[in-house]
């Protein structure tokens, strides 16, 4: 099986750590980034095939990340699942707005992420 | 209907007996219900399979979310003593309590050796100010650095946190070799999460006997590399 790359982008390593440890054992190779404009540097220059991404960062949050992702040609057909620990109606509808693909709550559900990474890389 | 004699000669009796087409629809009637037989049999076969596979799937079930909450207390672990400095251990205690139990309002706080009271260290999403000292064995916080027992809001027996500690979730205390040296006061949940869980329960046990470890450690002078030689 093709090896897929997924960027991971959060400021808290705690996320990150976690999201590579339930994501570990999968065909999967990971870049990470801290912020935002990181997460959208790194987009462009390693073209993942799945970007995770944080809602609230330093420097530049995700809702615009993904706004800036979407604005890119190299960017704009990325999947991107915003990881946030703002589950209600609104704040899911600006990531929505925003363009990213799909989400999921903090406290991370190891299942949960598991089932939706393998879902937007078609497995 | 026609008369039959008996086989012994002792009478007639009177059979009915069906024309063909009767005994063809008794035909067809048969198949019919052999049919439908069969096809119940199949469904109740099928049924049988898919409660297997329910089974199954509630095992597989039971073991991701076993699996889940290993991962969240190695994550934990790893993360707690991963940091090389005060703020690097704060910095992880507080997003362990965000990502991996859900909540963006907690207090930390330490005890200085046998101190009557508690000081708070650090902070997130609330007003620190009726925090910043607590009084060992006052209100819940202190009587959790008290006891030394987690505390969980609505568990039997719990007591009601009072207005100096609404929306008091959860309080751990901190320990090292026995001794209370702090305590972690978890408010609201995120707007999401419903309820603690009883992985949560564990991540409390966990933060317990290693957050105060991961503080002491990190409070230590880093052993200098000239005395490391002999």
């Amino acid at each position: 099986m093709k090896r897929k790359k997924i960027l991971l982008v959060d400021d808290s390593r705690t996320s990150l750590f976690m999201e590579q440890m339930v994501l570990k054992n999968g065909p999967y190779d990971f870049v990470t980034a801290r912020d935002g404009q990181e997460g959208v540097d790194k987009a462009e220059s390693e073209r993942p095939d799945l970007i995770l991404m944080d809602v609230i960062m330093p420097r530049m949050g995700g809702f615009e990340a993904v706004r800036e992702l979407r604005a890119r040609e190299a960017t704009r057909e990325i999947p991107v699942i915003m990881v946030t620990t703002r589950g209600e109606g609104d704040n899911v509808e600006n990531g929505f707005e925003s363009g990213c693909t799909d989400y999921l709550t903090k406290p991370i559900d190891p299942a949960a992420l598991l089932a939706k990474v393998r879902d937007h890389l078609g497995e | 209907m026609r008369a039959i004699e008996n086989d012994n000669g002792g009478g007639v009796r009177e059979e009915e007996v069906a024309s063909p087409h009767a005994v063809e629809d008794l035909w067809g009637e048969n198949e019919r219900l052999r049919e439908h037989l069969a096809q119940a049999e199949s469904e109740r076969d099928q049924l049988a399979e898919r409660l297997r596979e329910l089974e199954r799937a509630l095992e597989d079930n039971a073991i991701l979310q076993q699996s889940s909450s290993l991962a969240n207390l190695f994550v934990a672990g790893h993360r707690l003593h991963t940091g090389v400095d005060l703020a690097e251990v704060i910095e992880a205690i507080e997003e362990i309590v965000a990502t991996l139990v859900g909540s963006e309002e907690m207090a930390l706080f330490e005890r200085d050796g046998d101190a009557p009271e508690l000081s708070l260290l650090a902070s997130v999403g609330i007003d620190p100010a009726p925090l910043r000292r607590i009084a060992i064995g006052a209100g819940i916080i202190g009587r959790t650095a008290q006891t030394g027992e987690v505390y969980v809001a609505g568990a039997e027996g719990a007591e009601e946190p009072g207005p100096s500690e609404k929306g008091l979730t959860a309080c751990i205390p901190l320990t090292l070799a026995g001794r209370v040296t702090g305590a972690i006061a978890i408010f609201r949940l995120l707007s999401h999460k419903a309820a603690l869980e009883p992985a949560d329960r564990e991540m409390f046990d966990l933060l317990a006997r290693q957050a105060g470890m991961a503080l002491y450690c990190a409070r230590r002078p880093a052993p200098s590399a000239a005395g490391s030689g002999a």
